[in-house]
């Protein structure tokens, strides 16, 4: 069975997009709308991967990368930030946040496979 | 900028792959053949924004939401709508007008790819899929579009345009050819 990925992303269409490409690769996929609501599916669900947007209402990304590696149980989930966001200072930031690396949109398929199997192979 | 005489505001002229938006009393003006521009804005802040995009020509037909053509217009309202969101902008109060997809294109590629349909199909899905309401549109045909679009007030002011189509066909083209050259840069992955 493939291992289990949460995508984050308050677009509906970007959160299908992932998850068309990532089942077909033949991972599991569960989705989140916004950063509060990705942190209340990983204290429901033990997943081997997280892929985050940057800028979201109610939680944005960071904020939510800070929390995860804040949190016992889930703080060492690797994450990727998957974000239109290319600015060095932002990207920087995520780094602090503790991402686990970052991919601006819009992004080759391919690649995006690439990485995964590279964080969790 | 330039000034605009004729409204007495000054005018941010948007070309293929750009976007602006502002909260200030300005227009924001294009020129359209077979690209799609979407004024979005909300009216209680007031903000607005407005790109000027279009699919690049796929190498394989793929109509659908998921296929790498359309991650190239997912992509361009998602970086008009967090500038919109940046400058104040609520997302569930976005609403749209969407102009463009006539055909003015007289390439070869015309025959195989149906590139405005595939424009126009593209956009209404993806504004039903984020429930983005429409307001107006003005879309198909085969004539050119100048947009201006207002974002204080939401108008916008259209007019069918006499410019030369082939002349609008070749920047278009151009600007395809581009992003599909960029699909081997998209996307280069950073790991920490």
């Amino acid at each position: 069975m493939g291992a289990s990925i949460l995508v984050v992303d308050d677009s509906v269409s970007i959160r299908q997009s992932v998850r068309f490409i990532l089942e077909q690769s033949g991972y599991i996929v569960y989705e989140a709308a916004d950063g509060q609501e990705g942190l209340k599916r990983l204290s429901e669900q033990k997943v081997q991967l997280v892929i985050t947007d940057v800028n979201m209402p109610n939680m944005d990304g960071l904020t939510m990368v800070r929390k995860v590696r804040e949190t016992d149980g889930i703080k060492f989930v690797p994450i990727l930030v998957l974000t239109t966001e290319s600015q060095g200072a932002v990207v920087e930031e995520g780094k602090k946040a503790g991402a686990t690396g970052w991919i601006v949109k819009p992004f080759n398929n391919e690649k995006l496979i690439e990485t995964i199997k590279k964080i969790i192979p | 900028m330039k000034s605009n005489s004729q409204f007495g505001k000054l005018e941010q002229y948007i070309g293929p792959g750009g976007y602006y938006s502002s909260r200030d009393d300005v227009i924001i003006s294009t020129l359209l053949g077979s690209c799609i521009s979407v004024a979005l804005y909300d009216p209680g802040v007031p903000v607005g924004g407005m790109n000027h995009f279009m699919l690049p020509f796929p190498k394989v037909r793929d109509d659908s939401l998921y296929s790498s053509t359309a991650m190239y217009g997912i992509n361009a309202m998602e970086v008009l709508i967090n500038d919109i969101l940046k400058k104040g902008g609520r997302k569930n109060c976005l609403r749209a007008k969407v102009f463009g997809g006539s055909t003015v294109l007289a390439f070869d590629r015309q025959a195989t790819y149906d590139i405005p349909k595939m424009n126009i199909t593209f956009i209404f899905d993806f504004l039903e899929r984020e429930h983005l309401p429409v307001d107006s549109y003005s879309v198909g045909g085969s004539s050119a579009r100048k947009i201006w679009f207002f974002p204080q007030t939401a108008r916008v002011l259209m007019s069918y345009s006499k410019a030369s189509s082939g002349g609008l066909a070749r920047r278009e083209n151009i600007y395809s050819q581009k992003l599909l050259e960029s699909t081997s840069n998209a996307g280069k992955p950073i790991l920490f």
